[in-house]
């Protein structure tokens, strides 16, 4: 018995970690922040807003203090753009001589300020979410296999987000949370925006991660030097901020509205606050009585395969 | 850790010597284990003392132990220093050591780090297995010298290993003494370390800083680059020959431009084997980690995957070996192999922590590196020659009546003095420490 | 994912061991077992091809039969699946179970297996119910009432005797069908039977019970521990359901995990909206009693309709039946409707030099096989391709490209509807 203490004894102070980090870098948001702070209405005395700029110096110190806990600390830093997420570090121009010369932080921060945040104009503003479910997706897969080279590597995704959810990303960002909570890899967020993320505080409670949103950004480096950079095994005995609860309670798809009951297509699991006829996702007409958990003798109505009558089926209810 | 005990043992003042170093302090930084580091890190920002009960709300309530000895290992490297007040109302409070924590700061903030400048690519520089099939010779070495008398290591090494007490003269030669045994049995990276503090112990107060702070600088370069020399001042190009000798760095000869650390320096300060995998994208090949080889099993028979001579005579010191093919070598462990070694000063806990270290991956596996029956077996063995224990004592006898015998030996035993007694010929034995009291007792009594 | 890994590292260790089961090829690509005896010879030449330089490299096609019998339950067509499950999961606790042919017996193997795949059940249905029922000493008794809450089944699974008697078959499936009966029409109903004897002890004509089976729109398959029996066969095959005999430990858990996936509804089953509530977690300063254990608690979700207050959610409230569940739970069974297309795989030999995996940025190495999304034809290796189908359900490529869809690519698979799926969306509100 003693003989397997000592043995865990060892296993235990190892704190190698894999930090999967996605920023933000949604132009949009972070440009009408600059113009906010410019005009100078963003500020108060309690809270405090940085510029992406800013937000970078800190990033990088936190990279940095991140990479000096361990030296086999392990780092991969992720962006979502509007439209694209895509791998900072580590990238497929390794090997470019003008990178192979460059320690990892600078070749971070040279991917990260070739953003050009000026022309926020120029993008249509119908297309301005970022694709978050994307970079999450990636991270994932990029977890996976380095697990599998270095099974006792304790993984963990970091997200700072300044943008809104995208609503169209629900269920593919919902399929991210379970997989990370199934693997058990914590997912912390750092919100950056004024308003909170309903998707981001899912992800974290979840998945038993931190959330945070910090009220005075100048001192963004604290919040991450003391919360952010707890690695996975130290959060076993130190104390971190998670989320308590969450409100669970779904709304509707036809009005938004948040809802206590309400009325779930038995085929697409659509949520509804109010009886109709056919579903609006899926197309499919409804028995006309309401079921109850009862044996029912009403006849059958004709179906339609999901995904096929999306069309009509959306028009009925406007 | 090896390391934590030397600087344990420093005054504040060299160790803030040593701080004066932003390769020192992060160094020691990722040595700490892993609560440490992080209460560093939640107090880098504070610039003003805290009160320490505060501290305590960074831990959960169930590992306020494990709290403690965190914050001792930062007050004994004075990394945290204690500000004990001495009123009522204030508590103590805590901070960090301005020196270290100005440090750390400056390289969290600093982007572009190099130690030393890197040479040129050139196609001359050696591979990354013969950097560790070098360093790895290097220093087997220095094992078979202590393990067989037959080869002679330079001169260097053979003094220190004189003045470690790891050998000793006799008739003219070297011969290993029992401290010597256990070194053996070590892991490589304490190994390294009891000879480099008997170095740096050799030199003056001023170069022990200036060598320390080179060798916390060496585990920051990267396995496989080559360095230049000629960036080195006077004092740490000699310590790069001397480190030579050891095996922790390459160079092609001692005129060549260019050194080459080796896996064994990079990670000589974290006392873990570095896995090579910081630059996923370029490299393709992940380096193995050392590989254990020893399969023990439960009928003691040892089945040591290995062809290192080295290797197979540090098993003979507790293993009788019976035979050896190619790539394996098998042997028992019996009753008088243990006792052999037991005599040689190797102790039981040492030998199992040997076997379990280098246990092969596929035993590692299967969750027992080393079978529970011969590791209780070992402990047994090594209990067994320790059954006669010596006590100095004094025997009492003919004691006048049998009240007096019963007093006595009651008194003795409420004072704990009592060994033995025997009531048929009132004999009662008693250590030394008893002898006075009882006497006066007797006399007080029964005199 | 690393469970699947030690299986399949198990499976090969166990074919290195002397054993019966060693002359068994399991793996047989088609899907098709055979005694190694039977087999045609090896030509072990088919196992290396010859790469562009002339250079040899060891042949792929283990992994491709490995991962193309992990993801054959993934090579569906989008079809419309029961989200809401029903199952029964009917025992065979006779005394067959104390045969020692599964190591350590075919009893402790079921158990076992079982729970694992009640726990796995849960969590990718997590709306839905079980319903546990045994049979031994010619008589089926029902264990465990329907319910989502898994511990309790285990448990009743745990507490159970076994190793009485014999089985029967008809009973079993009589008081599944009294059971099921009473379930909404909109669910599917289920029957699972893990079977472990040769023979069976009926008091009626069965052909009446497969009539009700039928007329019930009940599914009924089999998974057997020892032989297959012409009569569950014929049930299964009556009912839409499947038979399973398995070959060892590890396909005795792979069988039951594919009973995991929701299947596709049969014929015209009603649909219906169905009436949930998504109560809200309440902590109290007093504690008040719940409804499902009957204890005093702090904290609890109360029923919007009935204010009566349940431990844990997804639950049925105990007073006015209504389902209640919280939004995650739903979430969670969205991937079975809008799977990702299977990939296809890609010749290696037509990777340019600096490709990389888009997941996970492995370059290419000889010997992997590498897969290409029909949506978004991008390219990823075989570890990536079952982290999507198995784990992530999400192809980061089309994640990527959300706001300009591609063109439909046309794939043998015939599968063109599938863009359309990441339209609907489904808010969550604090």
């Amino acid at each position: 018995m003693e003989n397997n203490s000592i043995a865990n004894n060892i296993d235990e102070d190892d704190d190698t970690s894999l930090l999967v980090i996605i920023v933000d870098c949604n132009i949009y948001s972070w440009g009408n922040r600059e113009k906010l702070l410019k005009e100078g209405t963003l500020n108060d005395e309690k809270k405090t807003y940085i510029t992406f700029s800013k937000f970078l110096e800190h990033l990088m110190v936190f990279i940095n203090a991140y990479l000096m806990l361990n030296q086999e600390n392990q780092l991969s830093v992720l962006c979502s753009k509007i439209g694209k997420s895509e791998f900072l570090f580590p990238n497929h121009t390794a090997n470019d001589p003008l990178y192979s010369e460059k320690t990892i932080q600078e070749q971070i921060l040279h991917k990260l300020q070739n953003m050009d945040l000026n022309n926020i104009n120029e993008t249509e503003e119908r297309n301005i979410s970022s694709s978050f479910s994307a970079a999450m997706s990636m991270a994932l897969c990029y977890i996976s296999r380095i697990k599998k080279a270095t099974p006792t590597i304790r993984p963990r995704i970091v997200v700072f987000n300044v943008s809104p959810d995208v609503s169209a990303q629900y269920i593919s960002v919902m399929n991210c949370i379970f997989s990370a909570q199934k693997q058990s890899i914590p997912v912390d967020c750092c919100i950056l925006s004024q308003t909170d993320s309903t998707f981001l505080q899912q992800a974290s409670h979840l998945t038993n991660g931190v959330y945070l949103k910090p009220q005075n950004q100048q001192q963004l480096t604290q919040y991450l030097l003391s919360t952010f950079l707890i690695d996975t095994y130290s959060r076993k005995f130190l104390a971190y901020p998670t989320l308590k609860s969450v409100d669970y309670r779904a709304s509707c798809f036809c009005h938004k509205k948040i809802v206590d009951i309400g009325f779930v297509c038995s085929v697409c699991l659509s949520i509804f606050c109010k009886y109709s006829s056919s579903c609006s996702t899926c197309g499919t007409k409804f028995s006309l009585k309401i079921e109850l958990p009862k044996k029912t003798t009403t006849a059958n109505n004709t179906t339609t395969v999901i995904g096929g009558g999306n069309q009509s089926a959306t028009a009925s209810t406007k | 850790m090896k390391i934590f005990e030397y600087l344990s043992s420093l005054s504040q003042n060299e160790l803030e010597d040593l701080y004066q170093d932003q390769w020192t302090c992060k160094a020691i930084l990722r040595t700490l284990p892993p609560r440490a580091k992080q209460y560093i890190l939640k107090m880098l920002m504070i610039d003003y003392p805290i009160p320490i009960s505060s501290a305590k709300e960074w831990t959960s309530s169930t590992s306020m132990q494990t709290h403690k000895e965190a914050l001792k290992k930062l007050f004994d490297l004075k990394i945290i220093l204690l500000n004990r007040s001495y009123q009522q109302s204030v508590s103590d409070s805590i901070r960090l050591n301005p020196i270290y924590q100005d440090n750390i700061k400056k390289s969290l903030a600093d982007m572009n780090q190099t130690v030393f400048t890197t040479q040129k690519e050139t196609n001359k520089a050696p591979t990354i297995e013969a950097l560790d099939a070098f360093s790895k010779s290097q220093w087997e070495k220095v094992l078979y010298f202590l393990s067989d008398e037959q080869t002679k290591p330079s001169p260097l090494i053979s003094e220190l290993l004189l003045t470690a007490d790891l050998t000793k003269p006799d008739n003219g030669s070297l011969s290993i003494t029992s401290e010597g045994f256990k070194f053996l049995l070590k892991d490589v990276y304490t190994q390294i370390w009891t000879l480099l503090i008997v170095y740096l112990n050799n030199n003056t107060p001023e170069k022990k800083k200036d060598l320390l702070t080179f060798l916390f600088k060496l585990s920051f370069l990267q396995l496989g680059k080559g360095y230049l020399v000629s960036n080195l001042n006077d004092l740490q190009k000699e310590l790069l020959m001397d480190l030579k000798q050891f095996g922790l760095i390459y160079m092609v000869s001692n005129q060549s431009v260019a050194f080459y650390p080796t896996r064994l320096i990079i990670s000589l300060t974290t006392g873990k084997t570095l896995s090579l995998f910081q630059n996923i994208a370029a490299e393709r090949e992940i380096s193995q980690k050392e590989q254990g080889y020893i399969i023990l099993e439960t009928n003691y028979r040892l089945y040591a995957y290995t062809s290192s001579s080295l290797q197979i005579s540090l098993l003979s010191l507790f293993v009788k070996m019976l035979y050896r093919l190619p790539n394996l070598a098998v042997g028992i462990i019996t009753r008088e192999s243990i006792r052999t070694a037991l005599i040689h000063g190797i102790t039981a806990d040492q030998i199992i922590e040997f076997v379990r270290h280098n246990a092969h991956p596929n035993a590692v596996n299967n969750g027992h590196p080393i079978p529970d029956v011969v590791a209780e077996q070992i402990k047994l063995w090594e209990a067994e020659r320790n059954r006669i224990g010596y006590t100095k004592s004094v025997l009492y006898n003919s004691f006048p009546t049998t009240d007096c015998y019963n007093a006595t030996v009651k008194f003795a035993q409420e004072q704990d003095f009592y060994i033995y007694s025997n009531d048929s010929n009132k004999t009662l034995i008693v250590n030394e420490n008893g002898n006075d009291p009882i006497r006066t007792f007797i006399r007080r009594n029964f005199g | 994912m690393n469970r699947k890994q030690n299986k399949s590292q198990n499976q090969s260790l166990y074919d290195d061991e002397d054993g019966p089961v060693h002359v068994l090829q399991t793996n047989d690509g088609d899907g098709t077992n055979k005694y190694k005896w039977e087999n045609r010879f090896e030509r072990p030449w088919d196992m290396i091809e010859e790469d562009e330089d002339g250079g040899l490299r060891p042949s792929i096609d283990e992994e491709r039969n490995n991962r193309n019998r992990r993801l054959r339950k993934g090579e569906n067509k989008r079809v419309r699946r029961g989200m809401q499950r029903h199952l029964c999961l009917v025992l065979d606790l006779s005394k067959t179970l104390a045969n020692q042919d599964l190591k350590p017996s075919r009893y402790f193997v079921m158990l076992q297996s079982c729970e694992l795949f009640i726990k796995e059940y849960f969590d990718q249905n997590p709306i839905s119910q079980i319903s546990l029922i045994i049979t031994k000493n010619s008589k089926a008794e029902k264990i465990t009432e329907l319910s989502g809450n898994p511990s309790r089944h285990i448990q009743a699974m745990k507490d159970a005797i076994a190793m009485e008697g014999e089985p029967s078959i008809q009973n079993a499936l009589d008081v599944a069908i009294s059971n099921l009966s009473f379930v909404p029409k909109y669910g599917s109903r289920e029957i699972l039977f893990l079977f472990s004897s040769l023979t069976s002890c009926d008091p009626r004509d069965l052909a009446a019970t497969i009539k009700t089976l039928k007329a019930e729109n009940i599914r009924v398959s089999f998974i057997h521990l020892a032989a297959e029996l012409y009569i569950c066969k014929y049930i299964s095959e009556q009912t839409n359901g499947t038979s399973k005999v398995i070959l060892n430990e590890e396909h005795l858990q792979e069988s039951l995990l594919e009973n995991c996936q929701p299947p596709p509804t049969i014929g015209k089953v009603e649909a219906s909206l169905v009436e949930m509530g998504f109560p809200q977690k309440q902590t109290l300063p007093f504690p008040s009693p719940c409804i499902c254990h009957e204890k005093m608690r702090f904290s609890g979700y109360s029923c919007p309709k009935c204010s009566s207050k349940s431990c844990e959610l997804p639950t049925e409230c105990q007073i006015c039946n209504l389902s209640l569940v919280s939004s995650p739970h739903l979430a969670r069974s969205y991937h079975h409707l809008f799977p990702i297309p299977m990939f296809q795989e890609i010749n290696w030999r037509t990777l340019s030099g600096d490709f990389s995996c888009y997941g996970c940025l492995i370059p290419p190495t000889s010997s992997s096989l590498y897969f290409q999304c029909p949506r978004c034809t991008q390219s990823f290796c075989l570890d990536c391709d079952l982290v999507i189908h198995e784990s992530l359900h999400n192809c980061p490529g089309c994640e990527n490209n959300l706001d300009n869809p591609p063109a439909v690519v046309d794939n043998s698979a015939g599968d063109t509807t599938t863009t359309t799926n990441t339209t609907n969306p489904i808010e969550i509100n604090t």
